[in-house]
């Protein structure tokens, strides 16, 4: 079947990595430099905030600024870091990076544990969010980022009645086809037809994109 | 396939949609709970950067370290100082022997003061001595050494 394909391709979704490297960039930082920090919070600011996200999840759904807060606290942890270590350079920023994050979301989660749930006993251990945080891998979490950063590119391709029809997401995905259609005032069979082929175009999508 | 919506594939789902259709959903679900937790924001530049942060996160300066440590400092240095000049000043204006201050008023320092002079009436003063018998008495007493402070007052000293 060679149906052509219906998501636009947006070139400019996924920049390549170009300019100074991060280590010229970390060496500018610790002198001072307010671009450098731009370039590199450019470069790695959504993979904090997803990093954030991964390792926080019901956190981050319970308060909605709790990820900014977090994001705002790693960067500026960053800074202080690199400031401290002056012309020492980590070999990889995003593990880094990551490694930061994982630490800051650790802390945060256990200054939130009431006082009679903290210290070395089981108790601290068994709250789900911090177990969630400290296993968190950090090429897992690399991965899902680069398929979710792929999935928004092709969503970002869709035209305006399928990304309409994405706005209404959880109705459908959580609800059997008879209640979705209700809700969305459409007919089961035409939901249907239509979910299946904006699912078909995003998995086309995807799989054109990373050769899958 | 990336390994994020094939991980989701094999998971289960309620709906009873195919694997295919699933995996996608999944991973749609995934995205569309990041994008609310706001994953695809980005994080506020002003809130971070380099001099905002420094301003905003230090503490006050008489609540830091960098305040308090020179100030000490500098107050112990200046009360250690206070004290030696108060020291000074209180033995320079401790009183001294009647006849140390009556020497002082002496203006030649080895010819003999008016306190050495100063014999008391009906004792003959020596030749050194004459010029305080201001009342020509030929004794140094305390009638001379009142005339001589009334001079020295007249002369402003």
């Amino acid at each position: 079947m060679s149906e052509k394909p219906r998501i636009r391709s947006d070139p400019s979704a996924t920049p390549k990595v170009t300019g100074p490297t991060d280590q010229e960039l970390v060496l500018r930082l610790a002198s001072g430099d307010e671009a450098a920090l731009r370039l590199l919070m450019d470069r790695y600011d959504r993979l904090v905030r997803f990093a954030v996200f991964r390792m926080a999840r019901s956190e981050c759904r319970r308060d909605p600024q709790w990820l900014d807060s977090r994001a705002t606290g790693i960067w500026q942890g960053f800074i202080q870091s690199m400031k401290r270590a002056g012309n020492t350079v980590p070999n990889s920023l995003k593990t880094y990076l990551l490694q930061v994050s994982r630490n800051h979301v650790i802390s945060a989660l256990r200054r939130k544990t009431p006082p009679w749930d903290q210290g070395e006993g089981p108790k601290a251990t068994t709250e789900p969010d911090l177990i969630e945080a400290t296993d968190c891998n950090p090429s897992v979490i690399v991965e899902e980022l680069d398929s979710l950063s792929t999935l928004r590119d092709c969503i970002s391709g869709l035209n305006e009645g399928d990304q309409a029809l994405l706005a209404r997401l959880e109705e459908i995905v959580n609800r059997r086809w008879v209640e979705a259609a209700g809700s969305l005032g459409m007919k089961e069979s035409t939901l249907r037809s239509r979910w299946k082929r904006l699912l078909d175009d995003l998995r086309a999508c995807v799989e054109g994109k990373t050769g899958g | 396939m990336t390994k994020g919506i094939a991980k989701a594939m094999s998971n289960d789902n309620v709906t009873g949609r195919t694997d295919k259709t699933q995996s996608v959903e999944l991973g749609l679900l995934e995205w569309n709970s990041a994008d609310r937790a706001g994953v695809f924001r980005a994080t506020e530049y002003s809130a971070v950067g380099l001099e905002r942060r420094s301003d905003r996160c230090s503490p006050p300066l008489f609540q830091s370290r960098r305040f308090w440590v020179p100030f000490a400092a500098a107050a112990m240095v200046a009360f250690g100082v206070g004290t030696a000049m108060f020291t000074l000043q209180l033995r320079s204006l401790r009183p001294k022997a009647g006849g140390e201050v009556l020497a002082r008023s002496s203006s030649a320092s080895n010819a003999p003061g008016f306190a050495e002079c100063l014999n008391g009436p009906g004792v003959a003063a020596s030749p050194e001595c004459v010029k305080f018998d201001f009342d020509s008495d030929r004794d140094v007493d305390l009638i001379d050494y009142g005339y001589d402070q009334r001079v020295k007052l007249a002369a402003g000293n």
